[in-house]
Order: C-alpha cells, then structure tokens, then sequence
C-alpha cells in the first residue's frame, strides 16, 4: 500500500512539474507556433516520464499479487484441516499438502476415490448440494488414511464464487475430530460403568444388610449354625466391596506399583487359584497347572494377584453367563523360561469372545455384563502388565473357550512400559 | 398350611437373605438362581407369591415373567421386583411391588403379606 501511494505522488509530481515547465517556456517566447512547439515538447516529456514511471508500478503491483498469492498459499497449507477445491464432476482441481499426504491421489482424480477408494459419488454428496443450492453443507464422515488410520471428520462444503458470483468451484474442508470421539465414546462408557458400579454396590450392601439380619436371626434364636452362616455372608461382601475398590485404585494413575524382589509367580497363582476355587460353584472347575522349577523375579505381587483375579473372574463370569454347557474348566497355567520371563495363561471353556466385542475389549470401561459389569477389570489387567514391562494377548474361538496369556519379564523392563491412557 | 414364596436372584446371599426373612414370619421359601429353574419350580410347587430379581444368567427376570404370566396356571401368581437396575418399575407390567436393593425388610413383608391377603 505504501509502495504504491508513494509512486503515485512521484508521478502526479513529474506530470505537474512538466506541464508547468512548458506553460512557462511558452510564456516565455510568446509566440503561438513556438506555443504549440513548446506545448508539444511538454506533452511528450510528461508521457515518456509516465513510460519510465509506469513498468516500475506494474512490478510493484505484481509483486503484491505474488505475495497475496504466497500468503493465501500459505494460509491454504497452515490450517490443521484437510482441505480440497472440486468442480462439479468433482474432480480435485487442488488440494493441501495434508490432504495430499494422507490420502492417495493415485487412486485417481475424484474426491470418492481419492478420500474413500469409491468407483462412484457418495449418496448424499455435499458438494453436489452445494454446487445446486450454493450452501454451505456439512456432515461427519470415517475416512481411513493411506497408512490405515480411522478418523473421524467433520466435512465442510462451501461455495467458491467467481467475480459475477457464479459457483465456479466448490471446498471442501474437514476438521478432524477423533480425538473428540474418543473422549465422548469414553464418557458414555464411564457413564455406564458408574451405573454398573452402583448396580454393584446395591448387590454387595444388599448381601451385606442379609448377612447382618441372618446374624441377627440366629443370635436371637441361639443358632449358631445361623449365626456362622450369616457372618459369612458379613465377610464374602466386605470382601466384594474390598474388591471392588481396589480395582478403582488400580485403575487410578496415583497407584505406584511396589516391585519386591524374590516374588516366585508360582506362589500367586496358587494364591488366586484357592480364593477362586472356594467361590466358584460345582459346575465350574477350576485346575491350576504349574511348571516343575519355580522360579522367582522382580514382580509387583499386589498388582500380579489383582490382575490373575481378574482375569479369573472374567472366565467364571463367562462360563457362568454361558447356557450351551452345563459344565465348564477353568486352568490358570504359570510357565517360565530359563531367563525368569514368566507366562500366565487363564484358559477358560465358555462361550468365546465375538470379533464384535474382541475390538473393544481393552477401551476403557467396556463391559459386556450389562450392570453387572465396571469395565475395569481389563484395563486393570493391562495397567499391571505395562507396569511390569509385559504385554497381554487373547485366543479365542466362539463355542470353544478363551485363552488369555500375560507375558512378564523376569526383571520389569521400564523401558517399554507404555503411557497408560 | 403355610404359604408358599418363591425367591429368585442369582446372588446366593441375597436369596439367603430374603428366606430368612420370610421363614421367620412363618412362610414356605423355595429358590432359584435363574428364570430357567425359577419356572420349573413355579410350575411343580404353584408359589402363592414370586419375588424376583430383573437380571440374571440364563435368562432374564422379565423373560421369566413373560412365561410366568402366559402359563394358564400359574398366570394370577402376584410378583414382586427386587432389583437394583433404574428401570425396574418398567421391566414387567403388572408387578405388585417394586423394591430397589437393598431392602428394608419391614417394607418388605408388609408389601408380601398385602400381596397374599389379595390373591
């Protein structure tokens, strides 16, 4: 702007100063041809001043173009959105470096094949809406990127308009919004592992008031057969509860494993397969099947019992909910390596586990037990493995069973621990 | 002779707890940890009254009703809900009563001694 009011005043000043030069030397010599002469001389001073003053603004001008250009350009490349020009037969007439990136343009020149692997238009195309009524449409999409990714995007189409303000061009621009998907998939999850929770604690305090009135009962009667009875119903729920927040305090980041040297695996295997085996009921069995030579390591035995728990209750829960079968095995197996790296397997022979439900099973609180479930207990299981430096896998065939395997490091290896999310 | 109470849930304390309960006001309890065995029962023992619970393995309480209620006769046997799930009082469509979890006894037997002195 400066650049160009400047020249402007440069050349108003010459154009001035020409014509003033000539009316005076023509006023000079005070003839009419000499006048004319003069008057001549002047003009074509003032034009060839313009002709050298001229090619000078054109280069400003044109440089200012370029830079408006370059910042659009940059502009077009610096948004965080993948963002593409169509025509109407929805050819991609131009596209940012992101959009290039993470979708393949060799999968020809439309924005179907390119963004969704299409032979056709999608129903419902934005920007055919946009290119009939000249609106701005929009819609949310799952597109998968040229490296695999599943995002979730909000797509925008918007009229770009000529200088008669005719459609020439429609843009698409969309904002990716996975992060925001997950986070919102994950508080409806939450929501319901709390109603789960509550439906939980009803049964546990329920359990709890039974015990205290079966108690009550027999104390009033001097039964001590009842008495015992309902006491132990007292304890099995204080157990449950007990339970119940220890998982949430697994699952919290404040909980720090406490790692002890000279812990033998073996040991809290047979822990958790006795306090499973008086639980679970006679059409459930229970085997445990360890290897010859124990061996001891670096473990967090807290965080290796809550995990072995859980992965227990998991396959009780599953053979128990399992109506095709009226008896079931359950086998926690604890194998080692030379090297101390030890591997628990909870094999169980229930329903197995659908591919529907094996997708989601480690997302935070998900559960298949309706109410019944928190949804923590997996994300329990993960958090004590990574702690330990461990990963956790599944096999699992529908109508056969379900085997999950826990692989630790003899030693916890820190290094490939992963952020718990 | 003694009425007869059968008593649904899968949580072998919960039904520990309402036979004691009922037992000690003199009624007859029968159990099952499921609709399946619930309804065996019910048609073999004809309960004056059901209490029973909305979600258990190997089907649900509101399937058990279904047949309960489609079952010529066993159709009139008054139901009572125990259940902790917030849709309870929706689940089954002519319950007696409905109870959350955990219940006050008292409650309890007024609603079952009402149950019975009607049917």
């Amino acid at each position: 702007m400066g650049d160009s009011k400047a020249n402007n005043g440069r050349t108003l000043i010459f154009v001035i100063c020409a014509l003033s030069a000539t009316a005076t030397a023509a006023t000079a010599i005070g003839t009419l041809p000499a006048l004319w002469l003069v008057l001549c001389l002047g003009i074509a001073i003032t034009l060839a001043g313009l002709g050298l003053l001229m090619p000078r603004r054109a280069d400003a001008l044109k440089e200012k173009l370029e830079q408006t250009r370059r910042n659009y350009k940059r502009l077009f490349e610096a948004v965080p959105c993948y963002i593409c020009v169509l025509d109407e037969q929805l050819n991609i007439l131009e596209a940012n470096t992101l959009y290039q990136q993470d979708f393949d343009s060799n999968r020809g020149t439309h924005c179907y094949e390119v963004c969704k692997g299409r032979d056709r238009a999608c129903p419902d195309c934005l920007v055919a809406q946009t290119f009939e009524d000249g609106q701005v449409h929009s819609s949310e999409e799952r597109l998968n990127t040229r490296d695999g990714r599943a995002l979730d995007l909000v797509v925008y189409s918007m009229p770009v308009l000529n200088d008669k303000g005719q459609i020439n061009a429609v843009m698409e621009v969309f904002t990716d919004i996975t992060e925001v998907k997950r986070l919102q998939r994950q508080l409806t999850l939450m929501g319901r592992a709390v109603a789960g929770m509550a439906h939980r604690i009803k049964n546990i305090l329920m359990g709890l008031e039974g015990g205290i009135f079966v108690v009550n009962t027999g104390m009033e009667s001097n039964d001590n057969a009842t008495i015992e009875e309902g006491w132990e119903m007292v304890e099995r729920n204080v157990n449950k509860v007990s339970r119940l927040v220890k998982d949430l305090l697994f699952c919290s980041k404040a909980r720090q494993p406490i790692f002890k040297d000279n812990v033998c695996p073996q040991d809290i295997a047979r822990e958790v397969h006795s306090l499973f085996a008086e639980r679970s009921g006679g059409d459930i069995e229970l085997h445990l099947d360890l290897d010859q030579e124990p061996q001891c390591g670096t473990f967090d035995p807290d965080g290796l019992a809550n995990l072995l728990s859980n992965l227990m209750a998991n396959a009780i829960d599953a053979c128990r909910f399992n109506d095709q079968k009226s008896t079931h095995h359950i086998t926690l197996r604890c194998r080692q390596d030379p090297q101390g790296t030890c591997v628990f397997e909870i094999e169980d022979d229930g329903p197995g586990i659908p591919d529907d439900v094996s997708e989601k099973m480690f997302e935070d609180f998900f559960s298949t037990k309706g109410t019944e479930g928190t949804g923590i207990g997996l994300l329990v299981v993960r958090k004590v493995a990574n702690e330990h430096g461990g990963k956790v896998s599944f096999e699992s065939k529908l109508g056969s069973g379900t085997t999950f395997r826990v692989t630790l490091p003899a030693v916890p290896n820190t290094s490939t621990q992963q952020e718990d999310s | 002779m003694n009425k007869k109470i059968l008593v649904v849930d899968d949580e072998a304390d919960i039904r520990k707890f309402l036979t004691t309960v009922l037992e000690k006001e003199g009624y007859q309890t029968f159990t099952a940890e499921d609709g399946v065995k619930a309804l065996q029962i019910a048609r073999q023992e004809k309960p004056d009254l059901v209490t029973l619970d909305l979600q258990m393995p190997n089907q649900t309480g509101t399937d058990f009703y279904r047949k309960l209620t489609r079952d010529k006769d066993l159709a009139g046997t008054p139901v009572i809900i125990i259940s902790g799930l917030s849709g309870r009082h929706l689940a089954v469509k002519e319950p007696i009563a409905v109870f959350d979890k955990p219940i006050d006894p008292e409650e309890f037997l007024k609603a079952v001694e009402k149950a019975l002195a009607n049917s």
